[in-house]
C-alpha cells in the first residue's frame, strides 16, 4: 500500500488547497465557533451549505461523503429516533405520521443539531481533505507550537496504518494455519490476544530504539527549527482572517439583538 | 586522533556489571576500523559510548574519559555531538523519524533539526544521496523502500549532518544479501574521503577485505587491535570467541605457513596461499 | 522520582515517542475490531499501557488523540469522546500510582472503575454535544431505558456504563498481560510513576 494513499488528504490544486494551512485552521475553528452561536434552523442551513461549498471548491466532496459523511448520517438518524420519538423533555403535544408519534420540539432540535455538526465536521474536514499534515504540521508549528506537538501528530499518521497492516498480516497468516477469528465474542477477543500481544510488545521494546534514532539526528535540541517546505499565501489572506474572527462578535451581537 | 577511550568502564543505569570494562583505544582520523566480537561483547555499548549516547541518552556510570578529537564526550551538548559522530542503528525502520513524506524529506529531518538554512540542507541532501546512490529516489515516500534502500537512506540522513565520525552497529544485520551488498558497498566507497568510519559487523569476511584496522571485543574489553590479516591470524582467535574467514580458516587448516604470504580473504588469495597458483606472485 | 501532578516531568524523550506508538495501537485496536464484527474496541489498551509505562497525564494525551485520529479517518464524531478518554488515562494512570497493575485482579478491579469514569464523562458529551445520540452501538441501549422511563441523561449513562464494562474489563486484563512482559530494568527507562516508587507492574 502506497504511502501517500493512506492519508485523509486529497491532492489537488483547487483554490482551497492553495490557501495557508493556519487559514483554513482558523476557517475551521470560526465555523465551529459561529455552529455554536447560531440556533435557528435558517442560519444553521446557511452555515452547513457554505461548509458543504467550501468543500465542493476545494473538490473534495466525493472523499468528504465516503470518509465521514455516511457516518455523520447513522448519528443523525439516531439524533432523530433518540429526540424525535422517545425523548420528551417539555411532555409538548405530539403528531403523528402512521404508525409514529412525532414530537415536534425534537424533531426541530435532532434537525439543528444535525446542521451544525455537518458544519462544523465539514469545516475541519474541508482542511484535512485539501492541507497535506506535514504542511499542516508546519504551520502549527511556525505557530509556536512545539516540534514534539508535530512529531506526536505526523508519527501517529504513519504508524497508525502500519500498525493496522502488520496485525492484518498477522491475522492472515494465523487464519491460514487454522487460528479461529471468527466465532462467538469471548472466543474471537481470546483468538485476539495472542495474535497482536507479540506485536503490540514489539512496539513498546522499539521506543528506546526510535528515541536513541531521533536523538542522534538532533531532534531533542533546543535550537531553532528551519523548514523546508514552503507555505505560499494570498494577498487577501490577512484581511480574510480578520474578516473571520470578525464576524463571530457580529453573529453574537445579532443573537443577543433577537435578529438571528 | 579522531576518537581516544582512555581506562573506560561503562555500567548502565540497574544493571550489576559493567558492559565495558577497561577499554583503552585510539581511532584515527580518516581510517576505517571493523568492530567483531561475539553476542554481548559489548560491541554495541562501545558504539554508544564513542557517539556519546552512553551517558547523554542511555544512562549509567562512566568511569574513565571518551574523546571526541580532544573533547570529552561529557563536556559537549547531546546536538554537540551529532554534528561531529554519526551514529547508524541496526533496524532501517526504527531509524525511520516517520514524519516525513520523501525521502528527500528525511534527510533533511535532522538538518532541520539544527537550524540549518534550507538551500544549504537542499545541497547536503542531494550530496548525500548521491554518495548513497539514492539520488533517483528522492521523491518516494520512506516506507516503500526495500530494506536495502531505507538503510541507505539512513546512513544518506547522518551524513547528511557532515559529521567528522561514522559509527555503524551492525547496519545490515536486518538485511537480505542483497541489501547487505548495497549497504556494504555505499560505506566501503566512503573509504579514503577523509570520513573516519567505524563498523559493528557480524559477516567478518565482508568487514575483513574492507578495512584499515579490525577491533575484537569480549566481554567487555578489548582483546585484539590491529589490521584484519594480523589479528586474523592469531592463533588465539578461538578465544576470542569469533570465528575466522572461511577461506582463512581453512587455509590455515591445510598447514598455510607464515611464510606463504598472507592470511587470505579472497578466492585468489587462497589459490596463492596453498600453493595452487604461482608462488612468486605476492 | 516525580509525582503524580508533575505533567512536565512526564514528557521524556522515550514518552515522546511512546505516544504515537500507543496511540497507534488504541486505533489500530479500533480498526481491527471493527473489521472483525466485534461489538467491542478495545481502543483504550495503549492509553493504559502508556499510563503503566509514563504516568497519567502521558496517558491522558494518548487517549485524547487516539479519538482525534479515529475521528479524522472515519467517525468524526468520536472526537468530543476524547475527553473521555483522556479521563480514563488519567484514571488509569492514578490506578497505576496505587499499584493496581500488579496482580491481575488489581487490573480487573481497574477494569470496573475505568468504565465508571468513563460512563460518567460520556453522557454529558452524548446530552450536551449531540442531544442524546452518540452514532454508535450503545444508542439503541439508551432508547430501550428511554422507553423503560428513564431520563434522557439516566439512559446514556446507564446505556454508556454496561457497554464500556466489558471492553474496558477486557482492555485493562489485556494491558497488564502486555505489560507484564517489559523487563523491569526497560520500563524503568520510562518516566512512569507509582506512590511506593516500585516497578508499575509485578
Amino acid at each position: 500500500m502506497a504511502g501517500p494513499t493512506r492519508l485523509l488528504f486529497q491532492p489537488g490544486g483547487s483554490l482551497i488547497h492553495r490557501v495557508h494551512p493556519a487559514t483554513k485552521l482558523l476557517y475551521a475553528v470560526a465555523m465551529t465557533a459561529y455552529g455554536i452561536v447560531l440556533d435557528q434552523v435558517l442560519p444553521l442551513l446557511a452555515l452547513a451549505g457554505l461548509s458543504v461549498l467550501v468543500i465542493a471548491v476545494g473538490g473534495v466532496f466525493r472523499a468528504f461523503v465516503r470518509t465521514t459523511f455516511r457516518y455523520l448520517v447513522v448519528l443523525f438518524v439516531f439524533l432523530f429516533i433518540i429526540r424525535g420519538l422517545f425523548y420528551d423533555p417539555g411532555g409538548a403535544e405530539t403528531f403523528s405520521v402512521g404508525p409514529l408519534d412525532l414530537k415536534p420540539a425534537g424533531v426541530v432540535f435532532a434537525v439543528e443539531m444535525s446542521l451544525r455538526i455537518t458544519a462544523m465536521v465539514g469545516a475541519f474536514l474541508a482542511v484535512i481533505l485539501t492541507t497535506h499534515p506535514a504542511d499542516l504540521v508546519q504551520a502549527i508549528e511556525q505557530l509556536g507550537a512545539s516540534p514534539r506537538v508535530g512529531y506526536i501528530v505526523l508519527a501517529t499518521l504513519q504508524l497508525t496504518p502500519e500498525m493496522v497492516d502488520r496485525a492484518r498480516r498477522i491475522m492472515d497468516a494465523q487464519r491460514s494455519r487454522g487460528l479461529r477469528t471468527e466465532g462467538s465474542l469471548l472466543i474471537r477477543t481470546r483468538g485476539l490476544f495472542p495474535l497482536v500481544a507479540p506485536l503490540f510488545y514489539g512496539s513498546l521494546m522499539s521506543v528506546e530504539a526510535k528515541a536513541m534514532a531521533l536523538t542522534a539526528r538532533g531532534f531533542f535540541s533546543q535550537r531553532k527549527k528551519t523548514h523546508i517546505r514552503s507555505l505560499g499565501m494570498f494577498a487577501w489572506e490577512p484581511g480574510f482572517r480578520i474578516a473571520l474572527v470578525a464576524l463571530l462578535p457580529i453573529l453574537i451581537g445579532f443573537r443577543v439583538a433577537g435578529w438571528l | 586522533m579522531a576518537l581516544e577511550l582512555e581506562h573506560t568502564t561503562f555500567t548502565y543505569a540497574g544493571a550489576t556489571q559493567p558492559a565495558i570494562t577497561d577499554v583503552s583505544l585510539r581511532l584515527e582520523a580518516g581510517q576505517f576500523y571493523g568492530i567483531i566480537g561475539s553476542t554481548g561483547a559489548g560491541k554495541s555499548s562501545l558504539c554508544n559510548l564513542l557517539t556519546g549516547i552512553a551517558p547523554h541518552f542511555l544512562k549509567g556510570e562512566l568511569g574513565g574519559e571518551v574523546r571526541i578529537e580532544g573533547v570529552s564526550t561529557t563536556q559537549l551538548s547531546m546536538e554537540e555531538l551529532v554534528t561531529r559522530v554519526g551514529y547508524v542503528f541496526q533496524n532501517p525502520f526504527d531509524q525511520l523519524s516517520h514524519v516525513t513524506y520523501s525521502v528527500e524529506e528525511e534527510v533533511a529531518f535532522g538538518l532541520q533539526n539544527l537550524g540549518i538554512e534550507v538551500g544549504e540542507i537542499r545541497t547536503r541532501a542531494e550530496w548525500a544521496l548521491k554518495v548513497l546512490g539514492i539520488a533517483d529516489l528522492r521523491d518516494r515516500f520512506p516506507l516503500d523502500l526495500s530494506g536495502g534502500e531505507l538503510q541507505r537512506l539512513a546512513v544518506a540522513s547522518i551524513l547528511a549532518m557532515k559529521p567528522s565520525v561514522l559509527v555503524l552497529d551492525e547496519p545490515t544485520s536486518q538485511l537480505d544479501p542483497q541489501g547487505t551488498r548495497e549497504v556494504f558497498e555505499a560505506v566501503a566507497a566512503m573509504r579514503g574521503s577523509g570520513l573516519t568510519v567505524v563498523m559493528v559487523e557480524h559477516k567478518i569476511e565482508l568487514l575483513a577485505t574492507h578495512v584499515d584496522e579490525l577491533l575484537v571485543m569480549q566481554r567487555g574489553r578489548l582483546v585484539a587491535q590491529g589490521s584484519p590479516r594480523q589479528v586474523l591470524s592469531d592463533p588465539s582467535v578461538q578465544d576470542w570467541e569469533i570465528e575466522r574467514p572461511q577461506l582463512a580458516e581453512l587455509a590455515l587448516r591445510l598447514g598455510r605457513t607464515e611464510a606463504a604470504g598472507p592470511l587470505p580473504f579472497g578466492v585468489e588469495e587462497f589459490l596463492v596461499a596453498v600453493n595452487l597458483g604461482p608462488k612468486d606472485v605476492h | 522520582m516525580r509525582g503524580f501532578w508533575d505533567f512536565r516531568g512526564g514528557f521524556t524523550s522515550m514518552a515522546i515517542v511512546l505516544i504515537p506508538i500507543t496511540i497507534a495501537i488504541n486505533t489500530g485496536l479500533h480498526f481491527i475490531t471493527v473489521a472483525l464484527n466485534l461489538p467491542i474496541y478495545l481502543d483504550t489498551i495503549g492509553t493504559i499501557l502508556a499510563a503503566i509505562l509514563a504516568g497519567p497525564w502521558v496517558a491522558a494525551v494518548v487517549g485524547l488523540l487516539t479519538n482525534v485520529v479515529i475521528g479524522l479517518v472515519t467517525t468524526p464524531t468520536a472526537i468530543p469522546y476524547g475527553l473521555t478518554n483522556a479521563a480514563i488515562g488519567i484514571t488509569a494512570g492514578a490506578l497505576v500510582y496505587f499499584g493496581l497493575y500488579r496482580h491481575i485482579w488489581g487490573a480487573a478491579v481497574a477494569g470496573l472503575v475505568l468504565p465508571l469514569v468513563g460512563a460518567t464523562i460520556s453522557a454529558p458529551i452524548t446530552v450536551v454535544v449531540f442531544g442524546g445520540a452518540s452514532g454508535t452501538g450503545s444508542d439503541a441501549v439508551t432508547a430501550f431505558f428511554l422507553a423503560t422511563g428513564d431520563t434522557l441523561v439516566g439512559a446514556v449513562l446507564k446505556a454508556g456504563f454496561l457497554v464500556a464494562l466489558i471492553d474496558k474489563m477486557i482492555s485493562s486484563i489485556f494491558a497488564y498481560l502486555v505489560a507484564k512482559n517489559i523487563p523491569s530494568t526497560y520500563m524503568a527507562k520510562f518516566p512512569g510513576v507509582t506512590r511506593d516508587r516500585k516497578p508499575a507492574v509485578a
